[in-house]
């Protein structure tokens, strides 16, 4: 996006519900919780929201009125309202269609919500390939695609179990101190129990994998000038945004490892004159742990095949030299279904806000956030974002 | 899944019927030649369209699991092991391999079971190659 860099949007507020494993609750309820709590820290009225994005909900199915119905549930009367369907990635994507909505004159300020009770129920259906051709053929959801790319990594590079391990824990350490973090997984993880975790889809352990809850998180949005003139004192800009759906089309037989992170994470360091070392910390989607490494190789932190290497040589805890997913992730936090990306986003808000609490790092000044949503066919993933944001100054 | 119970696909109809004959059916660029995997309206190679040919039902293993998970229809059969086989023709498949997991590994020679049930029934599966 060309309109972030001058730091015209801001993002002025943040709230997210405890993730909850099986919460017998709904969308719109979670959503109701977080929209309350984000109000409430804004102080701002709900009649003042004039725009509305919000992710998809698994446990929705496919409700073809979603964020119009969503909207009407929460009371909100919008100009401008959208439901984006980019996998985990849409948590941060709306952030850039708030942007470029508010740029255009469609609407002034906007609520970026996510939302999914995807573990009390899941109504989901995906029609296409998956039920088509990769469901006829033993195809187990988004983890065989995992242990598949894994499997090619660990040909190519061997995997670092070491590296994997040590994501594990230095999440969990995160996680411990994160009371929106699911119960389950808020208990003390060593590498050895990591490394001991069951196999569910060879080399793919359980501990590299996602556990589903359900959640909400929303997030709200408006022009920087907007912000000042309301008064609000912490505002944190997106300098940057890149995405990229369905990256190299023609390459179904091209090279398995390399995603569409080659192409967005130049693009936004570019938009701003960055470059990886310039970069604080990183909230970065994990679905499972080997995305990390992915991600670290392909957005210019290191090499191919240096990933895990690259995580030995740093301590990526909240308390450490380069901070990643500080509030436990996904993978130690829970990914409450299609709203999993905003995990990482309020993680992210909350430390750039500087009220992460006893986990707090030390210079939260600027941020990368990543977004990888949808499963291709025989591939890795469809969708790949990559967002930087910055404290105001 | 069992196609059976399920209406032809649409774009892929020529697929499914071809694994009801023992045939492994491919899309081909009409100018390139180039194969495609799955299915699709239009060529990923260019814009002369495609056409259905017989592919040999041979390939590689290029990525190996052995999968204790399965859709419902295999809840019975885990754990099995499944590859990304990369067809002689060029384009990968997701499919699951018949054969003891140990025996199996990257690059080895696979080819379509079509002794198999599944293979005419559901999707192919394949065995390592003769």
């Amino acid at each position: 996006m060309k309109t972030l860099a001058d730091r015209s949007i801001a993002i002025v507020g943040y709230a997210e519900t405890k993730l909850v494993r099986r919460s017998g609750r709904t969308a719109l309820s979670l959503a109701g919780e977080a929209v309350d709590r984000l109000l409430a820290q804004t102080g701002i009225e709900r009649s003042r929201i004039d725009g509305f994005a919000t992710t998809l909900a698994m446990s929705e199915g496919g409700n073809p009125f979603y964020s119009n119905l969503l909207a009407e549930g929460l009371g909100l009367s919008v100009t401008w309202c959208q439901a984006t369907e980019i996998g985990g990635a849409s948590s941060g994507g709306n952030i850039a269609r708030a942007a470029a909505a508010i740029q255009s004159g469609l609407c002034d300020i906007v609520l970026c919500l996510a939302s999914d009770a995807v573990s009390t129920v899941d109504r989901s259906v995906q029609s296409g390939h998956r039920t088509e051709y990769c469901d006829p053929a033993g195809y187990a959801g988004p983890l065989s695609a995992f242990a598949l790319l894994s499997n090619v990594y660990d040909q190519r590079h061997g995997l670092p179990h070491d590296a994997l391990a040590r994501l594990a824990v230095a999440q969990r350490e995160g996680a411990l101190l994160n009371d929106n973090a699911c119960e389950v997984l808020r208990r003390p993880l060593t590498e050895r129990e990591y490394l001991d975790s069951k196999i569910v889809s060879d080399p793919l352990r359980l501990l590299d994998c996602v556990m589903r809850c359900d959640g909400a998180s929303a997030v709200l949005v408006m022009s920087t000038r907007r912000a000042r003139e309301m008064g609000f004192q912490k505002l944190v800009h997106p300098v940057a945004y890149a995405e990229r759906i369905n990256f190299d089309p023609p390459e179904a037989c091209g090279d398995m490892l390399r995603t569409g992170f080659t192409d967005v994470a130049p693009r936004a360091f570019g938009a701003v004159g960055w470059k990886p070392a310039d970069v604080k910390m990183l909230h970065w989607y994990d679905d499972f742990l080997i995305a990390l490494i992915l991600q670290l190789e392909q957005t210019g932190f290191c090499g191919p095949g240096e990933g895990g290497a690259f995580v030995m040589a740093h301590d990526m805890t909240w308390h450490g030299d380069l901070p990643l997913n500080t509030g436990g992730g996904q993978i130690s936090a829970g990914q409450p279904g299609l709203a999993g990306g905003g995990v990482n986003l309020v993680e992210c808000l909350r430390q750039m806000f500087g009220e992460a609490g006893a986990r707090q790092v030390r210079d939260a000044g600027n941020a990368m956030l990543s977004g990888i949503g949808v499963i291709q066919y025989a591939r890795t993933w469809g969708t790949s974002t990559v967002m930087l944001l910055e404290r105001s100054r | 899944m069992n196609t059976e119970d399920h209406p032809l696909p649409d774009v892929g109809a020529p697929f499914v019927r071809g694994l009801r004959e023992g045939r492994l059916m491919l899309q081909f660029d009409r100018a390139s030649g180039r194969a495609q995997f799955y299915p699709r309206p239009q060529s990923l190679y260019g814009e002369a369209g495609v056409e259905w040919r017989e592919a040999s039902g041979r390939g590689t293993i290029f990525a190996l699991t052995l999968s204790r998970v399965g859709p419902p229809q295999l809840a019975g059969a885990v754990p099995y092991p499944m590859a990304l086989v990369q067809l002689a023709e060029g384009p990968r498949m997701l499919a699951r391999v018949n054969a003891p997991y140990e025996q199996l590994a990257a690059g080895q020679a696979v080819e379509v079971d079509w002794n198999h049930p599944d293979s005419r029934r559901a999707f192919p599966v394949f065995r390592p190659a003769a």
